[in-house]
């Protein structure tokens, strides 16, 4: 079975290249540009996994996670979250439950063995 | 005794006449005797025989006793005459003797002719002597009165009852003209005109009538002709009446005198008095004269106004007692210790601004006064004292003292150094403590008399020389009332400090108008203002680091973000095949990519490094493989400008702890500023061992660094200029940034250059004693 991947960031052509890259290791990845379409599409499609920009318009990334966390249906999906900030992201991904994450710019590869990591 | 008496006897019976020379000769008389008979032998023998007494027969022929006698009383009556008759009855005999006979003896009574004649005689020689005493007496007391007549100052005549001049002294004559032997005789008509003898004669009368003395005071500018030269005379004449033996008034002394002189003197000291009064009074002083006892003799309005009396209340009265008995603080003032008595009876002219004087409602006020003595003929007279009323001075100067002691101490506490200078050597003249501090002078004897050049060093910082700069500020505050402005000054010591100065222009009354400086050290001012200047950048530039931040999070990460995806999507196969060549550029771009979020990551942690919370990751590394990865990565940006960018390595480098991508930082800040103030050029990076620490040095060959610009290269935010026409690049942290990182290393940073000579900056890395892998 596909595994799917939910993908929330504001920069439309990073979220492009990040899917074209998931879709072309296989995976069904779709986009969301804010937080409020991200939590839409996670209650709708219920993904296996979520990669969260920090900094989404509407609803913050860490604040979609704490949301997903407290959802029943939706509290067990891994969120990585990716942050354009120089904050050190540790304490944030803790807060908000995430399973890691990334500043920008980063290497891909180490996002996709993070994520074959938690759904293979 | 007697002489021998001479006796005429007429008688013309013979008998008779022996009878009678018998009985005189009976009597025992010494004498000689004539007789005669008829009237022509009596007249006849008085010529030759001078009788002293006559013995008459009263009834002779042709010639008898009563025409006898009437010759005799007409023509001798001092000679005794006695009737010798023996016929005549009492009655005739009586008759003869009012007629002027002296005694009677009848014939039939002879013995009485001896004592008759004696009698007769001796009253003869009595009467005689009476005479010639009289006559004495009065031509004495004439020659007397004559004496004092002429003796007198005045004028003096003498008139009778009816106003006839009876004589008069020299003088008078003189005035009239004549000689005094002259006035018996004349009267006033005979000199004055007549409406004035008529009054002189009026009060000749009046005086005569009353025999009151009369004192009178004429004015004879009626007399005309009579003066000589027509000028107005005033007379003082006194005329006296003048009483004979009965006591009735008989005639009159007159005397008088020319009084012109005197009166106009006096009414010139009327005139003169007036004036000084009107003087006096008018003055605003106070005037007061005092006798010898300190008495008021005059006193003056102003005077009488200030001590509150009338002027004529205090005439009469001692001085001392109403206006000065007390000190100030009510004490007694002593007489003997006034000054005012001391100038009265000592005659010393005496001063005082010190004492007060009272007024008649017992309040007092402060005075100035002097006293001064009157003399007169040499004599002393008393004192006048002019005095004022001081009170306002007194205030003023009060007010004056006060705020010249308020203004001193201000001046002299006041923490700014204050001075004074004047014109026109322009020079101080006077200064407070803080100046001499502040210049650290040893006393204000050595700071006056400098100019402010000779404070100051030779140049002010803006090249004007001081004394030229220092005149124009003076000027300009002379002209404009004040001139603050910075100055360069000197201490005493030889050591330059930034001061503000304020020239303010002070106007006097008199003289000309001085400045007063008011001069402050703001060396710690500057630096606070340095350094609030700094913090201010500092606090700019956080906040431009803030935003910074979030720009670079948002605008420079994430498209950064893309580009890396991108290419590694193609890199990674993901968008078809890609052969070798095309997978090693893409390689190269990568790492650029990677190098470049390093380089982000590292500027924007710069908020860290001067924070020293930057996390550094100290681990073993090849410092020859890091310095050539940077090498390769600055080849790219040597290349395009032309800059010949090498490296040169030492031999065996050892492997040391480092944290790479702080000193690729380092090695990219270095070279990445040598290449960029070379314009042409080389660029050398040389990495040896030297002891216990590995150097490297990047040398340039480009534009040099100013020697006094070098300390500060490595300070935040210090962008040296660049010169004209260059673009300004940077942060401003580059080489902080890099000082901090070698510093976390323990190593040293430093730089070395030379004015078109280029530049080489150098840093060293210690080497672990123990650690390194065999």
């Amino acid at each position: 079975m596909t595994r799917k991947i939910l993908v929330a960031d504001d920069e439309p052509d990073l979220l492009e290249v990040t899917l074209l890259r998931l879709r072309k290791l296989g995976y069904d990845a779709f986009g969301a540009a804010d937080g409020q379409e991200a939590l839409d599409l996670a209650r709708q499609k219920i993904p296996d996994l979520i990669i969260l920009d920090v900094l989404l318009p509407l609803i913050g990334g860490d604040e979609v996670s704490k949301i997903l966390k407290k959802d029943e249906k939706l509290k067990r999906i891994p969120v990585i979250l990716i942050s354009a900030t120089l904050e050190t992201l540790e304490a944030r991904i803790k807060e908000c439950g995430a399973v890691g994450g990334f500043s920008k710019p980063f290497d891909p590869g180490d996002l996709v063995a993070m994520i074959v990591k938690h759904i293979g | 005794m007697d002489n021998e008496v001479r006796i005429l006897i007429a008688e013309d019976s013979e008998a008779d006449a022996r009878l009678i020379v018998r009985e005189l000769h009976n009597g025992g008389l010494a004498y000689a005797a004539k007789g005669v008979k008829t009237r022509k032998d009596f007249l006849k023998s008085f010529e030759e025989f001078v009788p002293d007494i006559i013995l008459c027969d009263y009834t002779m022929h042709a010639f008898g006793a009563p025409e006898a006698l009437q010759i005799v009383k007409e023509r001798f009556p001092e000679i005794p005459f006695i009737v010798v008759s023996g016929t005549i009855g009492e009655e005739i005999a009586v008759e003869m003797m009012k007629c002027g006979a002296v005694d009677y003896v009848m014939k039939d009574k002879l013995f009485r002719l001896v004592p008759a004649v004696r009698r007769a005689l001796k009253e003869a020689r009595m009467r005689a002597d009476r005479n010639r005493i009289e006559t004495e007496l009065s031509r004495m007391k004439e020659a007397q009165i004559r004496a004092l007549m002429e003796a007198l100052p005045s004028k003096v005549f003498l008139k009778d009852r009816n106003s006839v001049f009876l004589s008069c002294n020299e003088k008078y004559a003189k005035d009239l003209k004549i000689r005094p032997e002259d006035i018996p005789g004349k009267t006033d008509y005979d000199f004055f005109p007549t409406l004035l003898a008529e009054k002189y004669r009026a009060d000749d009368k009046r005086i005569m009538e009353s025999g009151e003395t009369e004192n009178i005071e004429e004015e004879y500018s009626a007399i005309g002709d009579f003066l000589k030269d027509h000028q107005e005379k005033i007379i003082n004449t006194i005329k006296i009446p003048v009483r004979d033996e009965a006591g009735k008034v008989a005639g009159l002394i007159g005397l008088f005198w020319d009084i012109t002189d005197r009166k106009l003197a006096e009414k010139n000291l009327a005139r003169l008095y007036q004036q000084n009064t009107l003087i006096l009074s008018s003055a605003a002083e106070g005037i007061m004269g005092l006798d010898l006892r300190g008495n008021h003799t005059f006193v003056n309005l102003s005077a009488a106004r200030m001590l509150g009396y009338e002027a004529e209340e205090l005439l009469g009265r001692h001085s001392h007692s109403v206006w000065h008995h007390s000190q100030p603080d009510g004490r007694p003032l002593p007489e003997n210790e006034c000054k005012i008595y001391a100038s009265c009876r000592k005659g010393v002219v005496q001063r005082s601004s010190s004492e007060i004087f009272w007024r008649k409602n017992g309040t007092c006020f402060p005075v100035e006064y002097s006293s001064t003595p009157i003399f007169e003929q040499g004599r002393l007279a008393g004192a006048v004292v002019v005095f004022s009323d001081i009170t306002e001075r007194r205030e003023m100067e009060k007010a004056l003292t006060a705020s010249e002691r308020k203004f001193r101490s201000l001046f002299e506490s006041s923490r700014d150094a204050i001075m004074i200078l004047e014109p026109p050597s322009w020079k101080f003249t006077s200064c407070n403590l803080a100046t001499v501090q502040l210049f650290g002078f040893k006393g204000k004897a050595e700071f006056i008399s400098k100019g402010p050049w000779e404070l100051s060093p030779e140049f002010q910082p803006d090249g004007l020389r001081s004394e030229e700069g220092s005149k124009k500020m003076i000027r300009k505050a002379m002209e404009e009332g004040t001139n603050f402005f910075e100055w360069t000054h000197q201490r005493a010591d030889g050591k330059d400090f930034f001061a503000t100065v304020l020239l303010t222009r002070v106007e006097i009354e008199e003289g000309q108008p001085f400045l007063q400086a008011t001069v402050r050290d703001i060396t710690e001012q500057k630096k606070a203002e340095e350094e609030m200047r700094r913090f201010e950048v500092l606090k700019t530039s956080a906040e431009i680091k803030s935003k910074f931040t979030s720009m670079v999070s948002h605008e420079l990460r994430s498209p950064l973000a893309i580009i890396q995806g991108s290419m590694a999507l193609i890199n990674d196969g993901l968008a078809g095949v890609i052969n070798d060549e095309q997978k090693e550029i893409l390689g190269i771009g990568l790492k650029g990519v990677e190098r470049l979020g390093r380089l982000i990551n590292n500027v924007l942690d710069f908020q860290k490094i001067a924070a020293g919370k930057r996390e550094y990751d100290f681990r073993e590394n090849d410092i020859r493989g890091t310095v050539q990865e940077a090498f390769k990565s600055l080849k790219f940006l040597s290349e395009p400008k032309g800059v010949d960018l090498q490296v040169k390595f030492g031999e065996s480098l050892p492997s040391i702890k480092f944290d790479k991508d702080g000193i690729i930082q380092v090695l990219t800040n270095l070279v990445g500023n040598a290449v960029k103030f070379t314009p042409r050029g080389s660029v050398t990076i040389s990495v040896q061992q030297e002891n216990s620490e590995i150097h490297v040095e990047i040398r340039d060959s480009g534009l040099g660094i100013k020697t006094e610009d070098i300390p500060r290269l490595f300070q935040p935010f210090e962008q040296l200029d660049q010169g004209k026409g260059r673009v300004k690049g940077g942060t401003g942290l580059g080489l902080a940034i890099t000082r901090e990182i070698v510093l976390a290393h323990g190593g040293r940073i430093w730089a070395e250059s030379e004015i078109g000579k280029g530049s080489s900056f150098h840093f060293t890395l210690p080497i672990q004693e123990h650690g390194s892998p065999a």
